[in-house]
């Protein structure tokens, strides 16, 4: 009942059946699954461009001197868009990989996917984001879903590895 | 002039003062001039690591600039008498990352032509100036 007090919220449901359509919408239009995992891709890579400067803007967010304090600033961003706390785990040996386990992931709610559609990456859009957030704060990852719930797994798993810093991008002032 | 004066239905008016505006170009010509001394205040730093000009100050006015964690960079000329500057400023990251970015029409790197960015700016600085001089 107190769901209308907050004029900054929405629904859940409703940010899930409108992310839900338009993978619908996409899948109809391309039909393709690989293509439409690449448009998902995509479009979370230009989402995390934009947002980026939001999180910095209100989460005040330091420089990140190592991995380990971007692994925390992720996980403090699902926290703050999706609401939910994935629990960072399975760091590489050599300390550039680790994995994002989201426990309950709001996009697949209600999501049952047809045989069809068996290789579909339906979040692609949060790896996307992830790799497009990084790269505005000059660090190239790549991130690719290692478990996902819709498949059978017991946890969707994100991995996100860490390429290189793009000192190219880097303003003077910053480095 | 005076039509307007005498007008009463123009009441109350509210003059303000100040240099005719930049263009657009004018604007980025000047930006573009401070980017390189940014960069070479940053290189001349005894110092390694250090950031780049924050404040500038001359007699008549002070420049304050805010870089972002991503090379953003916000600038404002002030009063030298004027306080709060850097709150603004990141007040500004703020309403740049709501109503130019969160806009989807609005392309990235390009001047920002978004009405409600521009009423959000306005009334973001007529606050900071009435508390920054109520301060002084």
């Amino acid at each position: 009942m107190n769901r209308s007090v907050d004029p900054k919220k929405v629904n859940s449901e409703l940010f899930t059946l409108t992310y839900g359509a338009l993978v619908v919408q996409l899948l109809n239009d391309l039909e393709s699954v690989e293509d439409v995992n690449k448009h998902l891709d995509r479009m979370g890579y230009n989402i995390g461009v934009r947002l980026v400067e939001d999180f910095i803007a209100r989460s005040s967010a330091d420089k990140c001197y190592d991995l380990r304090e971007t692994a925390d600033k992720l996980q403090a961003a699902f926290r703050m868009y999706l609401g939910i706390s994935p629990s960072i785990a399975n760091w590489a040996p050599a300390g550039d990989e680790f994995s994002l386990m989201i426990d309950t992931n709001p996009l697949t709610e209600f999501v049952e996917l047809p045989d069809t559609c068996s290789n579909m990456r339906y979040s692609a859009i949060l790896p996307g984001m992830v790799r497009g957030a990084c790269e505005m704060v000059h660090l190239e990852v790549s991130s690719w879903f290692v478990q996902d719930q819709l498949r059978g797994d017991p946890v969707t798993e994100l991995r996100v590895k860490f390429i290189k810093r793009l000192e190219d991008s880097v303003p003077p002032g910053e480095d | 002039m005076h039509r307007v004066l005498e007008d009463p239905e123009q009441y109350p008016i509210s003059l303000k003062f100040g240099w005719p505006k930049l263009s657009t170009n004018e604007k980025i010509f000047l930006a573009s001039m401070f980017y390189p001394l940014f960069a070479i205040a940053s290189q001349l730093s005894p110092e390694p690591r250090s950031s780049g000009i924050q404040v500038l100050e001359t007699a008549s006015y002070q420049l304050h600039c805010f870089q972002t964690l991503t090379g953003v960079k916000f600038l404002a000329v002030v009063d030298p008498r004027q306080t709060g500057v850097e709150a603004l400023l990141r007040r500004l990251h703020e309403l740049y990352a709501d109503f130019a970015l969160k806009n989807p029409f609005y392309s990235l790197e390009m001047p920002i032509r978004c009405e409600l960015f521009d009423t959000h700016v306005r009334s973001a600085l007529e606050s900071a100036e009435k508390l920054g001089v109520a301060n002084v």
